[in-house]
């Protein structure tokens, strides 16, 4: 489809507005300069250790989540034991990120399906029926996070090819695993990554996720309930040698 | 539900719902708890009012600007494959989403939490189509199957509701049969709804904020259901206030602060979901097809207006949470989609005086909505703004404008004024025995319903001013 | 000799003139010479809040006038009252002259409290109150006006009175001027409420700086056949 197809009606609705306003249409926005010290100050005061600390504490406390600091060589017995904390009959299906940038989990398979779980990894074929339906399945599903906020113990997903969004959407349990080099203080760092990759012309993943603990909500007489449409728990493991 | 959610009086409305008092304790206890939330997390991360100060600092810079944005957003969302429609009334928006409901021979649709839909009427529009709208916020999904009960809250729409009432509604619509604990409840919802995600063929969402600079949508909400409705269904339409943008992420990141701290009181709510154009081919779920619709519905003359202000809204709730009046009538006492002070301030804009008129006066003016107000939105001043329209077009009944006729004529007239004060205090003292007046005046009598009338000494202060003696003084 | 105007207020004028005696005790002890412009009239209040902002012009002129009698300070006892006469050159913004005057009267205008604690010296006041007291910030004075720790500064002046919170402190009681009678069920629910939270200290005092809302909220405990005894600051600071 062409671009003028998928376009429609701009041309009516914006002259309708700058009329109302009594004025030509702008072709360039007024200067405009976003201070941004508040931004920065949060946390500021904190070194990376202590920053750390505070992000377990605070996942821990207000989040909910299990939270784990390893080596990368342990990664396959964490996860092992992680989804056998969360499911001690073994049985189920575990889904797994393609995603091998920063640890392959093919490391995992082998002792997950010892203890007794199944496992597959996120299918990036074009048949989207397949690959949902298995994440529809599965008990946990296991992503790599780009970064985590540490004031808001929020981990930060990119979709693609290779992790997709149902992996950390629809099994009942999601396993996080993050680089400890990756942790950054507040939104404030990450939305300034995403505007410098916009302005270098970068198209951005068409998904981007800011997950802080799992799904709840409060509308039954503001109390809080964890657990909706979105995953029922979380566990953060965080990769010290990362 | 179109925005107006109530055909009788306004008056009749508030003294029926003031006897719910199943619904007064509830709105009161959620108001306390969702109004010391948002202070604490206020306080947390400190400088509040600088950061209210930024919010509305991008908020105005976005009005000043919007044709410009709204041109670099539709562009953005184009070269990312999406399809973007301008739609200037409701019936517009409304036809072109059937269309695409159409085109993609839908029979289900998944709708997460929002208001604009809701402003629009889409969901009994895509209905008369035959098709299934599923809502899936628990809010909206416990109203929709109370037979589209009203909304009583911008953010937690059911909240006028026990859970004993959640669970009989359940247990009516849906087969429920366990207890009336939430979390049993919740359970039981996200099993019975589970299946409508996967079958959807299209999922339609708000847009809290969209990125001019990059053709995103940010969509803020705590039950993943925005999440699974662009993640699983083919097709996803996003609608959109047109006022609903920021220029570039860094200003997304002040916005999203303010909203999740005002709304809920954290840092950032469970999910705040960035979504840029349909997926990317290689990519297996996520929608092939992306829709944005934006809407003006009313918002150019507001605009144009003097009511610009209420545009810089970013649908918080703040200002309820904190609204004395709100906290006793509750939210379907507005008649409108939009409750509280925004509700009183934006109802008349979008739908007129006929039907929201009254909203403007239930207000005592006290401003507390003003201070909390995350963009500085001067809501007390702005329902003032209406009064005088009201007042000004003689909308308002005649009896009042004779009476403010009548106080205007004596008291721009010092000496009338004068001799009226001194009356006035003998009368008091003459008529007012027992906190009752012996002459029945309609104004005195609502008053006197709960409350007793002052009782004067007889003499006014002036008079006693100009008469007194040496030994008056000190 | 400070010379100042006194504003008094229709509500103090014509029902609570004890209060605006105390106000002129209270300034004529701290070296005050009070005149009083007698050309004043209302402030307008109910009429501009219930939206007849073009009638009420004339009234505003009319009291800007009558105030220029004299260019001494302006106190007001009622934040309310004090409040909307500084939003006059708003109101009058499309009229400059005008707009002007308003501009110097309101630079001229204060709060009583506001001005006891910045202008004058009040540790010469001895004031004796013993008992239990709730403090009613008013909306005006504390949100419209910025007067927050004014009242509470002189109340901690008064020897044998203690103050005690109570939930919602801040949350208007229901007054709203017309709104009191125009929405009488809503301000009706409002200062039930404030009425029952105020209760439940049992204080022997209730004390404000505004009457009109120690009215609505003394209304309601009369109601209620309640003993605690409501008092302007005024009647406060002036007990020996």
């Amino acid at each position: 489809m062409n671009t003028s197809s998928r376009l429609h009606n701009r041309e009516r609705f914006l002259s309708a507005l700058t009329t109302k306003l009594g004025r030509e249409p702008l072709t360039q926005p007024s200067p405009f300069t976003l201070t941004k010290a508040r931004q920065h100050n949060v946390l500021s005061d904190q070194t990376e250790p202590q920053q750390l600390d505070l992000f377990m504490t605070y996942i821990r406390e207000n989040l909910g989540v299990s939270a784990h600091r390893i080596q990368t060589q342990e990664l396959a017995q964490c996860l092992t034991d992680e989804c056998l904390t969360h499911y001690p009959c073994a049985q189920g299906l575990v889904l797994l990120s393609q995603d091998a940038r920063f640890a392959d989990l093919s490391c995992a398979v082998q002792p997950l399906q010892k203890s007794g779980f199944t496992t597959t990894f996120w299918q990036d074929d074009h048949d989207r029926a397949q690959p949902i339906q298995l994440a529809e399945q599965a008990k946990v599903g296991i992503v790599f996070a780009e970064h985590a906020l540490v004031e808001s113990g929020t981990i930060v997903l990119e979709s693609s090819a290779l992790q997709g969004r149902s992996i950390s959407l629809l099994p009942e349990h999601s396993i996080f695993i993050i680089r400890r080099s990756s942790l950054l203080p507040r939104i404030t760092q990450f939305c300034e990554q995403l505007h410098q990759r916009v302005q270098q012309g970068e198209r951005l993943p068409s998904c981007v996720n800011f997950i802080s603990g799992p799904s709840s909500t409060a509308d039954i007489e503001l109390i809080k309930v964890v657990g909706v449409h979105g995953p029922l728990s979380a566990s953060y493991v965080i990769l010290e040698d990362q | 539900m179109s925005m107006k959610t109530s055909s009788t009086q306004f008056k009749q409305r508030i003294r029926t719902n003031m006897q719910d008092s199943i619904m007064r304790e509830s709105v009161a206890s959620a108001q306390e708890r969702m109004f010391g939330n948002r202070a604490r997390a206020a306080e947390d991360i400190g400088h509040w009012d600088e950061w209210r100060q930024m919010g509305m600092d991008i908020r105005e810079h976005v009005l000043e600007n919007l044709d410009f944005y709204l041109t670099q957003l539709s562009d953005n969302v184009i070269e990312n494959g999406g399809h973007v429609f301008f739609a200037q009334t409701a019936e517009e928006a409304s036809a072109y989403i059937e269309r695409v409901a159409q085109a993609k021979n839908a029979k289900k649709v998944v709708k997460s939490k929002s208001m604009v839909t809701e402003e629009i009427d889409l969901n009994a529009a895509l209905e008369r189509q035959g098709i299934n709208v599923v809502e899936t916020d628990l809010g909206e999904y416990i109203l929709q199957i109370d037979d589209h009960d009203a909304p009583s809250h911008i953010v937690a729409p059911a909240i006028h509701k026990s859970r004993e009432q959640v669970q009989q509604i359940f247990k009516d619509k849906i087969g429920y049969q366990g207890s009336e604990n939430p979390a049993e409840m919740t359970r039981f919802v996200r099993d019975h709804i589970r299946q409508d995600f996967v079958n959807a063929d299209i999922g339609i969402t708000g847009c809290n904020f969209a990125v001019a600079e990059s053709g995103s949508i940010a969509l803020v909400t705590n039950e993943g259901n925005a999440r699974l409705a662009t993640a699983l269904p083919k097709t996803h339409i996003a609608v959109m206030g047109m006022e609903r943008l920021v220029p570039t992420f860094e200003e997304l990141d002040v916005m999203v602060t303010l909203l999740c701290r005002s709304a809920v009181g954290l840092p950032l709510t469970g999910y705040v979901t960035v979504l840029t154009g349909p997926k990317e081919a290689e990519q297996t779920d996520g929608p092939e097809e992306f829709h944005l619709v934006i809407l003006d519905n009313g918002r150019s003359d507001i605009l144009a207006s003097e009511f610009k202000s209420i545009l810089r809204c970013i649908r918080c709730a703040a200002c309820a949470n904190t609204c004395p009046a709100y906290r006793h009538i509750g939210g379907q006492s507005y008649g409108s989609i939009y409750s509280g002070p925004i509700g009183a301030v934006l109802s008349p804009l979008l739908g007129g005086y006929q039907d929201f008129q009254d909203l403007p006066y239930a207000c005592s003016l006290c401003t507390a909505c003003n201070d909390v107000c995350p963009v500085k939105i001067p809501l007390a001043e702005l329902l003032l703004k209406h009064r005088q329209i009201i007042a000004e077009s003689k909308l308002t009944p005649i009896k009042e404008r004779i009476t403010a006729t009548a106080f205007n004529f004596i008291n721009s007239r010092p000496t009338l004024w004068g001799s009226a004060v001194n009356m006035g205090a003998k009368a008091s003292k003459t008529l007012i025995k027992e906190g009752d007046m012996a002459i029945k005046i309609k104004a005195v009598e609502e008053w006197h319903e709960t409350r007793d009338l002052p009782e004067s000494d007889g003499e006014s202060f002036r008079h006693w001013f100009k008469h007194r003696t040496p030994s008056d003084k000190p | 000799m400070i010379h100042v105007s006194l504003f008094v207020t229709c509500i103090c004028d014509t029902i609570k003139p004890n209060v605006a005696k105390n106000t002129v005790a209270l300034l004529e002890i701290l070296g005050c010479q009070v005149h009083f412009p007698e050309a004043q009239t209302c402030c307008s209040q109910p009429s501009i809040n219930s939206g007849y902002v073009e009638d009420s012009k004339r009234s505003l002129k009319s009291l800007i006038a009558a105030m220029e009698v004299n260019d001494h300070p302006v106190i007001c006892p009622a934040a309310s009252c004090a409040a909307m006469i500084k939003s006059y050159p708003a109101i009058l913004n499309d009229e400059p002259e005008w707009r002007a005057r308003a501009q110097r009267l309101s630079d001229r205008t204060y709060e009583l409290t506001q001005f006891l604690v910045h202008h004058l010296d009040t540790s010469i006041l001895s004031p004796k109150l013993s008992g239990t007291a709730v403090y009613h910030p008013s909306c005006s004075l504390f949100r419209k006006l910025g007067i927050k720790d004014e009242p509470l500064q002189l109340l901690s002046q008064v020897e044998g009175l203690s103050l005690l919170p109570i939930p919602n402190q801040e949350t208007c009681c229901g007054f709203g001027g017309t709104f009191s009678v125009k929405m009488s069920e809503i301000s009706g629910a409002m200062v039930v409420e404030k009425a029952a939270h105020i209760q439940s200290v049992s204080p022997d005092f209730l004390i404000g700086a505004d009457s009109s809302c120690l009215m609505n909220i003394g209304g309601r405990l009369d109601r209620e056949q309640s003993n605690i005894r409501v008092m302007h600051i005024a009647d406060v600071l002036m007990s020996r």
